[in-house]
């Protein structure tokens, strides 16, 4: 088998992991951190300051601040990946320009492969 | 009884104490809403003027005034119903972020792995076979250290579910409890003047509503940490279940309409004072976990990856060549 035809596989599992599989799990925790309420105070409200810390909404402020803090570091670790996905597509993609076989290798693959999302 | 009818018992617990002053301190009786002055039992007369009867009922309608108040704080609390939402969402949460089977270290229930994150091994692998410095970074900073990584955001969102539940159950029992107290003063004004002595017991079992976890302990990191947790009484592991505080049996007695009001007001204090110190569980195990987060950030959150930041140039290097 050629150097250029390897490269092209190489490079087509370089755009696979940049296109789809890093996007998927970038997928999960944006799904996670829009399942997460980052504020309760709705459902915390006494009208007679029963309780602890806030005066109406008690524990609320301390569980949003702990919630918001895990929200964004869920919503960071998404973008990231997609970066870090973006980046590797990129790559791929200047890196077949350096070789016609790889191009038309990557290219074909890139048809096989397809988007996942 | 329940808690949504609180301020219609203060109402009927007025009423009570009222009549049975009236009665005990003056002779004055009650029936159907109007007042009758005693009468001499030779002459038939009535042994106060109607002026005096309408002074002494006025003052004592106001000596008990406040009774109406008595319940007012606790009149609108949480919902319990309403945590539930709430709780399924941080489920959610907690089940996207399982890189493999993962168990609530705090609830001991069992979740399983999120098959769509094993694409972040193949992505791995992949990036694995290349040798530029920003793919090896990448592997070494955001892939090696991925699962245990997730699994302390699991923990994070396992510790903001647990404090769902706990609340829930606070607030459960908070409006079990002042309806019980409501509950036993409408008995003790009943019974106050029986034979015997007049107690009663107040279980306030909103002591043991929230159980305190000092140290969920979190993976990986270049030193030992643990985050602050709690628990709902009703659904813990069984490796905290020894934690849980055993509510105290309150017992009150009085004599009199008076002292029955008294011990009302102090159950209703003491009341207070544990649910304030049932739910400051939650604000204490809420704030240390928030600094030990912000503390350790590279614990619960990868670095940006140097590829993320470079997309027109990014160093992949060459791949492997076998």
């Amino acid at each position: 088998m050629s150097t250029g035809h390897v490269l092209g596989v190489d490079l087509a599992e370089l755009w696979d992991a940049g296109q789809n599989h890093l996007p998927i799990v970038a997928g999960e925790f944006t799904q996670a951190v829009n399942a997460l309420p980052t504020s309760i105070t709705g459902i915390m409200y006494r009208s007679g300051g029963v309780g602890a810390g806030d005066h109406s909404y008690g524990s609320a402020p301390a569980w949003g601040e702990l919630a918001a803090t895990l929200a964004g570091h869920l919503s960071t670790t998404a973008d990231n990946l997609m970066d870090t996905g973006a980046a590797l597509v990129h790559a791929a993609n200047n890196y077949a320009g350096t070789d016609a076989e790889a191009r038309a290798e990557l290219e074909r693959r890139k048809l096989e492969i397809g988007t996942v999302r | 009884m329940s808690f949504e009818e609180l301020g219609f018992h203060a109402q009927e617990i007025y009423e009570m104490a009222v009549e049975k002053y009236l009665r005990d301190e003056h002779m004055i009786d009650e029936r159907d809403g109007l007042y009758y002055a005693p009468t001499d039992p030779m002459s038939g007369q009535p042994m106060m003027t109607e002026e005096v009867l309408r002074k002494t009922v006025w003052d004592t309608e106001m000596k008990f005034n406040e009774i109406h108040s008595l319940f007012n704080d606790f009149l609108v609390l949480p919902d319990p119903g309403a945590f539930d939402g709430p709780i399924q969402s941080v489920t959610t949460c907690m089940d996207a972020l399982c890189s493999k089977a993962f168990t609530d270290p705090i609830q001991g229930d069992p979740h399983p792995i999120n098959v769509e994150l094993k694409a972040m091994t193949v992505a791995g692998s992949t990036i694995d076979e290349w040798d530029g410095l920003a793919a090896k970074a990448f592997m070494n900073n955001f892939v090696i250290p991925f699962e245990g990584r997730t699994e302390n955001q699991f923990t994070v969102a396992s510790i903001l579910m647990n404090a769902l539940n706990a609340n829930k159950e606070l607030w459960k029992r908070a409006r079990a409890n002042i309806d019980d107290i409501a509950h036993k003063v409408k008995s003790a004004l009943d019974h106050y003047d029986d034979c015997g002595k007049n107690e009663w017991e107040i279980g306030l079992s909103v002591v043991g509503a929230v159980v305190a976890i000092a140290a969920v302990p979190v993976t990986g990191g270049a030193s030992a940490i643990a985050l602050g947790a709690v628990a709902s009484a009703v659904d813990v592991a069984s490796t905290f279940a020894g934690q849980i505080e055993v509510p105290p049996k309150n017992d009150y007695s009085a004599e009199s309409v008076e002292g029955v009001i008294a011990k009302a007001k102090q159950g209703i204090e003491d009341l207070k004072t544990e649910v304030a110190r049932a739910e400051q569980k939650i604000v204490d195990a809420m704030t240390n976990s928030s600094g030990v987060v912000a503390g350790h950030a590279t614990d619960f959150l990868a670095p940006r990856p140097t590829l993320a930041g470079a997309p027109g140039n990014p160093d992949v290097g060459q791949p492997d060549d076998d």
